[in-house]
């Protein structure tokens, strides 16, 4: 029988957790409203409950757990936004969900809300391990090496309320990938395990560290190439305890583990971390195989029909064109024959990169249970997918997604843009982001157009924190405020896949009402410029920067 | 006088906090700094004092390692409670470096993080100012189980009275 996993489904302790972790916050909130909690304590500890306080209200960034939710829980989001929030909610690049409106006060009831669906906001803010991304195509890839699910729940586990790390000298993020195509940007996290054969055709993890965003962009360096699985939990407490005890705490932009690794040198910290693992190796961190097996009993399976491969599609296409582009733009192939994966594209026309109404979360959960085994993923990419889609069942789900206003078929283009909430919700912001993001997917909304263009990535930060990821764009847009107006500089080249790579500035930073159109002439420089079959990346590498720098700036020589 | 938690009931703080320039006085248990327990180790060593010792977030516990069978008390300094370097050193202590001692908390040490603390070794909590100490009590029980592998022999807060 072919089967996947799932969910992971909580036992009894993982609950009472969850369960306490809500009145403790209650409690700490009560204190608080009751000025009997001194504001910067009180501070720290909402962070770690996933409460910002932002530029109009609170903001509640919820946990989802290596990117994937079942219908239930996506329910409950939908019941989250429209009863405690204004009706949506946004999915992040770190495959979270963020509320924007909701009022301290019901914080703790929103909680217990999300506890009762096996939901938590542990850990997705603060200076402290943060909720653990991963591949949104885990266990459904055809390129998948092992799924990484089963080691995502171990870290998260091991991580929640972990007593020493719960102060580091700032935030921690986790990536973890099982397949040959990197999908979760490992190479900028501060930590990148990615699961890889050694020369026995053992599975083990290779271990990457200090890479990160912000003001000061670096890609992860390789500290570990093969670590056999069982010891990942005792390397991992030996890489964060150097960084706990050494990490800088004196300046928050130098507080990231990249700071410390490029401080001492990858083989000073390498030597340094080996020296702390061969205390903690045999530990009781070493992971038994009754432990592994304990977490991987506790998914639930999905088993697969036997199929065969529908050739009703072909008509399909020929006849609708509608749907040809959004099976060929939104549709890949999936390990299993006879499925497809589908991803729902949260970027349209007069709608924030990533939001998500209410009744939108209601009925992407129906269609969940009708159509992909009751599961939903978010990705790093700010869109859904629905990873368990048998083929002849494709046409009716574009269907309906069509009602829904999810089928937009520009995934991986220059439409499907990645942008952070910037200064409409975010107080540390320098400029917009989601006009921005408007303007583009305006300018570039005729399909024919989209689809000649080809895939290209834009990426959009409201600021230097880089939320938006704008290093790894290909071409990536930083708002930087100049006199009190927002201005963006243009980056170029970034990507973050196998081939990872930080962007170079083009030149100097351009208005908000120019920006759109320095967009289009870098797009028309590409298209004029590119090879058969070139992509964007291939041409710039090819030609430079001089041709885009000629024609995005060509008014002002 | 601050307020001292020996795992869950408050106890009278018999130790003494004493500078590097004052003088061994009659209370017969004196916390001292890194610096002095050093400097006079010859005299310490041999006298009637129990000694503890105090160390800031920056110090490696390493350096105590010798001393450590002499000493009663080991106090780590929470110089701001979200500086988390103490929970390492604790760790350290007591799984590295084999002390069984008092290990105390000190300094910006509030209640919400004495179950950390404890699950990281700590065994007495002298607790901020702005602390409640009823409050404070009941910390140790806002979460029951965890997942991380528990420190051994380390007495347990919640198995005495409350
Ligand atoms: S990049 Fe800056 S503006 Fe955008 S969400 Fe992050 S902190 Fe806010």
């Amino acid at each position: 029988m072919l089967r996947s996993f799932t969910m992971y489904a909580y036992n009894q302790i993982d609950q009472k957790l969850v369960d306490e972790r809500v009145e403790q916050f209650r409690d700490q909130t009560d204190r608080f409203l009751a000025g009997k909690l001194d504001e910067e304590v009180f501070k720290q500890l909402r962070l770690r409950n996933g409460l910002y306080v932002q530029r109009h209200a609170p903001m509640l960034r919820v946990a989802v757990p290596y990117g994937i939710l079942n219908s239930d829980q996506m329910r409950m989001l939908g019941h989250i936004a429209r009863t405690y929030d204004r009706g949506y909610a946004h999915v992040t690049t770190r495959q979270n969900f963020q509320f924007n409106w909701p009022a301290l006060e019901t914080v703790p009831d929103i909680l217990a809300h999300l506890a009762g669906v096996q939901m938590h906001a542990i850990q997705t803010s603060g200076n402290c391990i943060r909720n653990v991304t991963s591949d949104p195509l885990a266990g459904v890839a055809p390129d998948e090496l092992e799924d990484p699910r089963i080691w995502c729940e171990l870290l998260r586990q091991w991580s929640t309320l972990h007593p020493e790390f719960s102060f580091l000298p700032r935030k921690f993020k986790f990536a973890v990938t099982g397949s040959r195509q990197d999908r979760v940007a490992s190479q900028v996290h501060d930590i990148g395990l990615q699961l890889v054969q050694n020369g026995q055709g053992e599975v083990c993890f290779k271990v990457l560290v200090g890479g990160g965003m912000g003001r000061t962009p670096v890609i992860g360096k390789l500290i570990r190439d093969f670590l056999p699985r069982h010891d990942l939990l005792s390397y991992l407490d030996a890489i964060l305890r150097v960084y706990n005890l050494h990490g800088r705490r004196d300046n928050i932009y130098k507080a990231r583990i990249k700071i410390l690794v490029n401080a001492l040198g990858i083989e000073t910290f390498r030597e340094q971390v080996e020296a702390e693992w061969q205390h903690l190796r045999e530990s009781d961190l070493k992971l038994s195989d009754q432990r592994i097996d304990r977490i991987r009993e506790s998914f639930q399976i999905h088993k697969y029909k036997d199929l065969e491969d529908d050739d009703g599609i072909k008509d399909q296409c020929a006849q609708n064109p509608m749907f040809n582009s959004w099976y060929r733009q939104n549709t890949q192939a999936h390990k299993i024959r006879g499925y497809r994966i589908v991803t729902l594209s949260l970027k349209n026309h007069g709608q924030a990169p990533g939001d998500i109404s209410d009744t939108q979360m209601e009925q992407v959960a129906d269609l969940a249970d009708q159509y992909s085994a009751g599961e939903i993923r978010t990705t790093y990419s700010q869109n859904l997918i629905l990873a368990q889609v048998e083929q002849v069942e494709l046409y009716s789900l574009w269907q309906a997604l069509t009602r829904l206003r999810l089928a937009n078929p520009n995934i991986g283009t220059v439409n499907d843009v990645i942008c952070c909430p910037g200064s409409d919700f975010c107080a540390l912001a320098n400029a917009t982001s989601i006009d921005v993001s408007e303007d583009i997917i305006r300018r570039f909304d005729a399909l024919d157009k989209l689809y000649s263009i080809g895939n290209i990535r834009i990426n959009i930060s409201g600021c230097i924190n880089a939320c938006g990821h704008h290093h790894v764009g290909n071409i990536g847009l930083l708002g930087v405020d100049k006199n009190g107006e927002d201005w963006y500089q243009i980056t170029l080249g970034g990507a973050a896949s196998n081939y990872t790579a930080l962007g170079k500035v083009l030149g100097p930073a351009v208005a908000k009402r120019d920006v759109g159109e320095a967009i289009e002439k870098i797009i028309e420089t590409y298209v004029d410029y590119r090879q058969v079959d070139e992509s964007f990346l291939q041409t710039l590498e090819r030609i430079g920067r001089d041709p885009f720098k000629a024609r995005v700036y060509v008014s002002r020589h | 006088m601050s307020v001292v938690i020996n795992l869950n009931e408050v106890i009278t703080d018999d130790w003494l906090e004493t500078s590097d320039s004052d003088e061994l006085g009659s209370n017969r248990s004196v916390i001292i700094s890194l610096q002095r327990l050093q400097r006079d180790w010859d005299v310490l060593q041999s006298s009637d004092y129990r000694i503890g010792v105090e160390l800031e977030a920056t110090d490696d516990v390493e350096e105590i390692r010798e001393f450590l069978p002499r000493l009663d008390l080991v106090a780590l300094n929470f110089n701001v409670f979200a500086d988390g370097r103490a929970f390492s050193q604790a760790r350290l202590l007591r799984e590295r470096l084999g002390y069984r001692g008092e290990l105390r908390a000190r300094g910006d040490v509030i209640r919400d993080q004495l179950s950390f603390m404890h699950r990281c070794g700590f065994t007495q909590f002298q607790l901020a100012d702005s602390e409640e100490v009823e409050l404070a009590l009941n910390a140790f029980s806002d979460i029951s189980d965890t997942y991380q592998p528990e420190i051994k022999q380390i007495p347990d807060c919640s198995a005495t009275s409350r």
